[in-house]
């Protein structure tokens, strides 16, 4: 008995020290920096020639990001729109794409990476100059008809939606790694269900929403919840380009900026909560 | 065929009615296919109309870059010339080359590396080779310890992992940044570094979530064995589990490698007077005012200068790319 226990122990020293090094990483360059961030967020921070001077304010930055400068709320909602619209638009665009790809025909490998392709390519600059010449549009979704039929769904959402298929392409662009991520999904469902439901008299259609689609639930949730993290770390982002403004700016600084970035972190704990909320049932059905 | 051929015999014996139908059947078998593995031809028409159409737009704007990066003044206002220039013209690149300050100057008084660090490419290069080979190594010990090991409040840590890989970089790294200022640490490769000595790097989350998962595929006989044989816990893991992990090593370095090259926001925030090049091609593609340059080719060129690298290594190891996440099995 006695044995067994300094076993137990002695395991659990191994994995201490194995963990250990990620351990200190994670108070050093995790914990710490986030709790200072906390703290500056309720100050007023002010930078002194060699240290940071800090006057508690309370809530005051965050108060002052959403009631009194306008930019900010605004860039939010605009960005959540956005973002609310993007998301599906990936997963759903790399679930077809990971569909096509797991039939068996010649060629496929190719157009597996040709489709990969952009995902060595998405950097925050690059993307921008491409946008900014116009090339992350397809054309026929940019028609004036196109433009002038969503308009009419009112200014905010109409204009959204209109930046968003002026951006289709490189929208689609972020869908390499959720593509692979489905398509390793797909190939984990195993044929003999599918050889199954062939005896049964179920047609490819039928296989498709009945097993094919319930098998790789989980998978599109792992994909959604890359998705939106993928999509919130983006360069382009204009939260980050505020943050990145203000934080050398004279009269705000690290204090306002900090707050931003708490306000942008719930924002997309948010966007996780709701995806986890949407695919529960589904989660909960497939652990046993 | 064969179907086709026994409903022409019928149709030749008049027998119009039995004939037809079985000409269908055998049209739809050769069109939607006879059961669910072998798809019809207009299924695979389908499957390759879509994919060719898709990849043709996906690839588009990386064509138009090539093609526009090597468009002199005349060409690049010829409509005619849309995705061949005419007379194709090296002087974009030699605007950007120099103008992306990708090779280093070197001024008298200061240490080779001083002067080193004026070229953007040795900044890229010295944060993203040393950043994405240790990332192989750390988070390969973390992942083996959240794979395989036991240790106090496990499920607590976990969660933590998830969290390190979810709160956005910038709530992290703002006062990061005043910390690294306070020990004179901005503009050198140690601000990707130490984070990644440390397993908090660059996404190092979803790096050691793949080791993890990888470690926690392997059969546990091994570790029974290994313990009869007597090989200590660290041997162990030096001499099996990490060789084994070999797809995983390869699918971490190879993504750390890009996205460290891709990565702009940090490097905009951690390097204030040098630059890197991700950062670069947004200063360097504005031409002056009175050289015969359009500011759309330079822009394209410096960005193709930009991704080469990158284009080159997926080039070679595209398969290792798009295989990755088969091979590592995250997704279990």
């Amino acid at each position: 008995m006695k044995k067994t226990i300094t076993i137990e122990t002695r395991k659990k020293f191994v994995g201490l020290a194995f963990i250990s090094l990620w351990l200190v990483g994670l108070i050093l360059f995790w914990i710490y920096p986030l709790v200072y961030s906390l703290f500056m967020s309720l100050n007023k921070v002010t930078i002194m020639t060699d240290h940071l001077q800090f006057d508690f304010v309370g809530f005051a930055n965050f108060k002052k990001a959403l009631t009194q400068d306008a930019a900010i709320p605004n860039t939010f909602l605009q960005f959540i729109q956005q973002t609310v619209l993007i998301i599906p638009i990936i997963v759903v665009f790399s679930l077809i794409i990971a569909l096509l790809l797991n039939q068996k025909f010649k060629g496929r490998g190719l157009i597996r990476g040709i489709f990969f392709l952009p995902v060595v390519l998405t950097s925050g600059n690059l993307i921008n100059t491409l946008v900014g010449q116009k090339q992350g549009s397809i054309s026929f979704l940019v028609s004036v008809t196109a433009r002038d039929t969503f308009s009419s769904l009112g200014p905010t959402w109409g204009a959204t939606v209109n930046n968003i298929l002026a951006n289709f392409l490189i929208i689609l662009w972020y869908s390499g790694v959720q593509m692979l991520i489905l398509i390793a999904g797909l190939q984990s469902i195993s044929p003999s269900v599918y050889e199954a439901a062939k005896i049964d008299g179920a047609n490819g259609w039928e296989a498709l929403w009945k097993i094919t689609l319930p098998g790789i639930t989980p998978f599109i949730f792992i994909s959604t919840v890359y998705t939106i993290v993928d999509q919130f770390t983006l360069t382009s982002n204009p939260i980050l380009k505020i943050v990145n403004d203000t934080i050398f700016g004279s009269n705000m600084g690290f204090g306002y900026a900090s707050a931003i970035s708490w306000l942008y972190f719930i924002v997309i704990t948010l966007f996780l909560a709701v995806s986890f909320l949407i695919f529960r049932n589904s989660l909960r059905g497939m652990r046993r | 065929m064969s179907k086709i051929k026994q409903s022409m015999e019928q149709l030749a014996r008049h027998d119009l009615r039995s004939g037809f139908q079985s000409f269908m059947q055998a049209l739809r078998g050769i069109l939607f296919g006879t059961n669910l593995e072998k798809g019809g031809l207009l299924g695979k028409a389908v499957i390759y109309f879509l994919l060719v159409t898709f990849a043709v737009l996906y690839l588009e704007p990386l064509v138009y870059m090539i093609s526009t990066s090597f468009k002199g003044f005349s060409d690049f206002t010829d409509p005619t010339a849309k995705w061949i220039p005419k007379d194709p013209t090296f002087v974009n690149l030699k605007y950007a080359f120099d103008k992306m300050n990708i090779k280093p100057i070197f001024v008298e008084g200061k240490t080779l590396w001083q002067n080193l660090c004026s070229s953007t490419l040795f900044n890229t290069a010295t944060i993203a080779l040393p950043s994405a080979a240790i990332q192989v190594f750390t988070c390969a010990i973390a992942g083996y310890a959240f794979g395989r090991l036991e240790f106090p409040f496990k499920k607590t840590m976990l969660v933590f992992l998830v969290l390190t890989y979810i709160v956005p970089p910038n709530t992290v790294f703002i006062p990061l940044a005043w910390i690294y200022k306070q020990y004179n640490l901005l503009n050198s490769p140690f601000c990707f570094i130490a984070p990644a000595i440390f397993g908090q790097g660059l996404r190092s989350g979803l790096f050691i979530i793949i080791y993890m998962q990888f470690f926690r595929k392997i059969p546990k006989e091994l570790e029974e064995a290994a313990a009869l044989d007597g090989i200590g816990s660290f041997r162990f893991f030096w001499k099996i589990m990490f060789p084994l992990a070999k797809p995983a090593m390869i699918t971490v370095f190879l993504f750390s490698l890009v996205w460290h090259w891709n990565e702009t926001y940090l490097s905009s925030l951690l390097y204030t007077t040098n630059t890197t090049l991700s950062v670069q091609i947004a200063k360097a593609s504005i031409p002056p005012n009175g050289m015969e340059l359009n500011l759309q080719p330079v822009q394209m060129v410096s960005g193709l200068l930009f991704i080469l690298p990158n284009l080159l290594i997926y080039l070679f190891t595209q398969r290792l790319f798009t295989e990755s996440i088969e091979r590592t099995g995250i997704v279990e």
